[in-house]
């Protein structure tokens, strides 16, 4: 399984260094907070589509390697923890790939919680499962210049329902490429 | 009087303390009912129909409390606004204990007059009585104003009805169309006011201890940022906006400083800011939470919420010596603690078979009572006399805001309109007529 | 015999006591009581106050609301126990 993914993201590795100018010179309007994308003076546009896929959708947002499939930007935790799901390293690891092999992208990790709990505390809590997500990504050697974590507590649910489902989908930490 | 003590002292001294045993029955409990008071319909001017009557008002601030039931105006046998009329014996009968009566007239400068008597119904004497002005706007004010007079002088604790809440009000949370806002009203929840609002996030309003200035948190930049806001003029300053949490902003009893919640050393750690001259101090060194600082009455501690020893309690760190104790043993979640006056007793939110609610604990007898039975209940504030508290709750899934005495026995919900309600903060004590304050506006 | 209308003086007197927040535990305050025969209260005197007057007050309104009590119509109890007694006003099972 593992090597699997290795193989796909060396793939990746090389696709992602041809094409990150040409990805990034797709840019298309984004959300406002995004900062605008520097085009490298030295590559052209591209004549034509390229062969292989691209590492970025328009949002910025990164694909699964090799396909035109969005990588996974939500990890969800369990009720009062802040430790990863071992289902979800797979595509941090993927994450940390692209980061490590774009250097001038940065992502804003962000973690929620959900309404159980004081809002101080939760905000506490929401900084501990960014952080986790941030010390796999740094030890799987992206730079820490490349991230930012913004704790939101349960300040902005995904769900704003009152039940375990609601709370389950709120308890998560996501990553916002810029 | 003279006479009937020197007698009693003689009785004593001769009895010893036979005398305390057959001559004197003691009185060790009483049964505590709510006090019964009447507020009379205050005799109030044509000029004045569309108001609220002032009465009304009156009655609603003393039931809140818990301590009072007033009496209904339809039970009444006859509606005295002079204390000339004031006949007891029309009281005692119905068992009223204490009648309060008024009127209200334009004075000639245009401002509103109240006039208004206290009696003590089975004492049979007049308690107090006094008039008040203000300008017209200041109707609320002027009935908060004489419920804090009555509630003092029957009561021997200061009334804390002419104050304000802060809370925040969200609207659409959890959708892209997402929108906060920071909201001033009465104390009764009445006449709200929006102080700044945002479609990002706003947490932790605290008040100035002069109740002219509020810190909160505010999202506005995508970021958190500690925000000290004017409420009379509006003029806001983004006083931090560290790298990480910038939360919990709660200023000092003497309002020269702000203890608050940082992050940007790896962890969130509980700071004092000195605010002539923003240098910050760091209070606590550990990798845990500490978060969520609160002031003692005297300036002298911090009590604040950590995990420290694995569950999220209450801890107090003194200020001189930086020495923590641990406040807090029942239970594996204590959190957002508030001391009342006096130092001897914490309210926090309590997490009991999975269920959150506003716990009060005796820190002298380690006695801990459940305050509230609802769900998901937190934020709780205390009124400056320390007599009720305020908190959010949830009711249908909504936001909204509750008041309990400090003896559990009377709860109330206060009204709020569409969107959820949520993180009410008490003011301190204001003087709202006198005109120095903020105006009253409506 | 005297005990069982004392015990009823007290039984009525803490029914009517509501303490006002401000009261503490160790609070004192002792008022005397005077009778005549019939039991109604003819007098009621603060002879030492707690310090607190809304505790005071409520002591006395405990008293007042009562009316009269109960009392032996044994002229000679009455005279010993219950013509003027002292009520000492100390609670015990207050929060604070």
């Amino acid at each position: 399984m593992s090597t699997q993914w290795l193989r796909n993201i060396l793939v990746l590795l090389f696709a992602g260094l041809v094409l990150a100018g040409c990805a990034s010179s797709r840019t298309e309007p984004t959300e406002p907070s995004a900062e605008p994308v520097e085009t490298p003076d030295t590559a052209p546009p591209p004549p034509m589509a390229p062969a292989q896929s691209p590492t970025f959708d328009a949002n910025l947002n990164p694909y699964v390697p090799g396909t035109t499939r969005l990588l996974s930007r939500t990890f969800y935790f369990e009720y009062d923890r802040s430790v990863l799901n071992p289902n979800d390293l797979a595509a941090l690891e993927m994450h940390a790939t692209i980061l490590r092999d774009n250097p001038d992208r940065a992502v804003v990790i962000e973690g929620h919680c959900d309404e159980r709990g004081t809002r101080e505390y939760n905000l506490a809590l929401g900084e501990r499962r960014a952080d986790a997500v941030r010390s796999f990504l740094t030890s799987a050697g992206v730079s820490p210049r490349q991230i930012e974590m913004v704790s939101y507590g349960e300040e902005r649910p995904e769900d704003p329902g009152h039940d375990e489902a609601a709370w389950a989908r709120n308890r998560r930490a996501v990553m916002i490429y810029r | 009087m003279i006479r009937i003590m020197l007698s009693l002292l003689l009785l004593l001294a001769q009895a010893g303390w036979a005398a305390e045993s057959l001559d004197t029955i003691i009185i060790d409990t009483g049964y505590d009912k709510q006090t019964r008071i009447a507020v009379v319909p205050f005799r109030t001017g044509p000029e004045y129909a569309n108001q609220q009557p002032m009465a009304d008002i009156v009655s609603f601030d003393l039931a809140r409390s818990g301590q009072f039931a007033p009496l209904p105006s339809d039970n009444m046998l006859a509606f005295p606004s002079e204390p000339s009329e004031v006949f007891f014996r029309d009281w005692r009968i119905l068992g009223v204990e204490y009648v309060l009566i008024g009127s209200v007239s334009t004075g000639a400068n245009g401002n509103t007059r109240v006039r208004y008597t206290l009696f003590d119904v089975f004492n049979e004497r007049q308690m107090s009585s006094d008039e008040l002005s203000a300008t017209r706007s200041q109707w609320r004010d002027l009935a908060h104003r004489v419920a804090d007079v009555a509630y003092e002088a029957i009561t021997g604790v200061r009334g804390a009805f002419s104050t304000r809440i802060l809370y925040v009000l969200a609207r659409n949370a959890g959708s892209p169309n997402a929108s906060y806002s920071l909201e001033m009203a009465d104390s009764d929840g009445e006449r709200s006011r929006t102080l700044f609002s945002s479609r990002q996030p706003i947490m932790s309003a605290s008040w100035a201890p002069d109740g002219r200035r509020i810190a909160y948190v505010s999202f506005e930049t995508g970021r958190p940022a500690i925000v000290v806001q004017d409420i009379a003029s509006g003029a806001r300053e983004l006083l931090t906006q560290f790298t990480g949490i910038n939360g919990s902003p709660v200023f000092s009893p003497d309002g020269t400083q702000l203890a608050m919640v940082l992050s940007r050393d790896g962890d969130p750690e509980i700071y004092v800011m000195n605010l002539a001259d923003r240098r910050l101090r760091r209070l606590t060194r550990h990798h845990a939470i500490d978060t969520e600082p609160s002031w003692s009455e005297d300036g002298r501690y911090i009590i604040f919420t950590s995990d420290r020893g694995g569950r999220p309690q209450i801890y107090q760190l003194e200020l001189a010596t930086n020495l923590i104790e641990r406040l807090t043993f029942q239970g594996d979640y204590n959190a957002r603690a508030r001391l009342l006056p006096g130092g001897k007793h914490l309210v926090y939110v309590h997490r009991q078979n999975g269920v959150f609610h506003i716990a009060w604990q005796d820190l002298e007898r380690d006695d801990v009572r459940v305050l509230t039975q609802t769900a998901l209940d937190e934020s709780p504030s205390l009124a400056p006399n320390g007599a009720m508290l305020i908190y959010a709750t949830q009711d249908q899934g909504r936001g909204i805001l509750g008041v309990v005495s400090i003896d559990g026995r009377v709860k109330y919900r206060l009204p709020s309109s569409a969107g959820d309600v949520r993180e009410p903060a008490w003011s301190p004590f204001l003087d709202t007529l006198s005109g120095t304050w903020l105006s009253g506006g409506e | 015999m005297a005990q069982s209308y004392r015990q009823r003086i007290y039984e009525t007197v803490v029914a009517n006591w509501s303490r006002p927040p401000s009261a503490r535990n160790g609070m004192e305050a002792s008022l005397l009581v005077e009778l005549v025969p019939t039991g109604d209260i003819v007098n009621v005197t603060l002879v030492r106050s707690s310090g607190n007057t809304a505790f005071d007050r409520s002591a006395e309104s405990a008293v007042r609301k009562a009316r009269r009590f109960d009392v032996p119509k044994e002229s000679e109890i009455f005279e010993r126990y219950f013509r003027r007694f002292t009520l000492l006003f100390r609670p015990e099972d207050l929060l604070r």
